[in-house]
């Protein structure tokens, strides 16, 4: 497993983590981090959050629903800088 | 919160079941036990529901739930029936058609929703714990534990020329193998609240697969095992809907809670 030396990917995983394990955590965020940005997790920063949480939204969706993973990508926006 | 709790309902269920069926010696109370059968399905229903309630219109996992749930108000119809001396012990063709066909129509709208359950998995598994040696071994096993359960009376249906029984038994093959998707969700999400409904939905599976290899071998013995693993069968139905409509509505409130400072 990638280690996540990123504040950014560390604090969105922290923040996802008690819903969807650690581990699925942080591979959502290494494979959106590499599909849509290009780049690895340890190279996040505050500028990529926005799209980070865009393409984590597709999966939160399907697990919770559109509703609670909107709330939720809010909240995580709204604290991960 | 305290989800993982619920785990511990269908198994206490169970001891009690037990219990009194051993205190009123064997079982010979056909009421406890079509009543213990009526009340299991009506917990499963509500457990459906409920999770369904804490999707929005439109969600993926609404409709698979609510599948679940019709297909569950399906065979309660059908247990319903049965206490009527029209459909029971010995029906008539016409009644025993109904009730052949409500059974029909329940496995169809649970295959419907284990289904939809089930190709959640490949958009929320990104890498298999265990990769594709644990993957290919996991779908191999419960493949194997699905045909060697339910193949006997798949065999015998087409041997009967039995079209509805054939229908019945591939759809429980088909239900049974997809507990590999459901188990290796619950694996990916390990550590995390969504584990449990999707932990308990697999006990939920994993039962059936019991109820179905002791209804093929036991003739009914005092114990009743069938009936026990029917029992825990819909009881982790009913503990998964509601682990899923408390872990949605945790995620809402936690979040909703944090926007309004």
């Amino acid at each position: 497993m990638t280690s996540l030396s990123s504040p950014v990917s560390e604090q969105v995983a922290t923040r996802l983590a008690p819903y969807i394990g650690a581990f699925n955590a942080q591979m959502w965020i290494k494979s959106v981090a590499r599909r849509d940005l290009g780049i690895a997790p340890e190279e996040l920063t505050g500028t990529h959050v926005a799209r980070l949480l865009e393409g984590l939204r597709p999966f939160l969706q399907t697990l919770m629903g559109r509703g609670t993973a909107d709330d939720l990508l809010l909240q995580i926006g709204r604290e991960v800088h | 919160m305290r989800v993982r709790r619920l785990a511990l309902f269908p198994f206490l269920f169970a001891a009690a079941f037990a219990a009194v069926l051993a205190w009123i010696d064997g079982g010979e109370d056909d009421g406890f036990v079509a009543g213990q059968r009526i009340l299991v399905r009506i917990l499963a229903a509500a457990g459906c529901w409920a999770a369904a309630s804490a999707f929005e219109s439109g969600d993926r996992l609404r409709r698979a739930w609510l599948w679940l749930g019709i297909g569950t108000l399906f065979i309660l119809a059908r247990d319903l029936l049965r206490l009527s001396p029209v459909f029971a012990p010995s029906p008539e063709p016409q009644a025993a058609h109904i009730l052949t066909t409500l059974g029909i129509l329940a496995n169809l709208a649970e295959l419907v929703g284990i289904w939809r359950l089930a190709r959640a998995w490949s958009l929320l598994t990104i890498d298999r714990p265990g990769g594709r040696a644990g993957l290919a071994a996991v779908f191999l096993v419960t493949s194997a534990l699905a045909l060697g359960v339910a193949g006997p009376g798949a065999l015998h249906a087409v041997r009967a020329h039995d079209l509805i029984l054939v229908t019945s038994a591939l759809v429980d093959i088909v239900t049974l193998c997809l507990i590999a998707p459901l188990l290796l969700t619950a694996l990916a999400l390990r550590g995390g609240t969504f584990f449990w409904p999707w932990a308990l939905i697999t006990a939920s599976r994993l039962s059936w697969l019991l109820y179905d290899a002791v209804a093929g071998l036991a003739p009914g013995g005092a114990l009743q095992l069938p009936d026990l693993f029917r029992g825990l069968a819909e009881n982790f139905l009913f503990v998964a809907g509601l682990a899923q409509f408390l872990v949605v509505r945790h995620v809402r409130s936690r979040a909703r809670a944090t926007g309004n400072p």
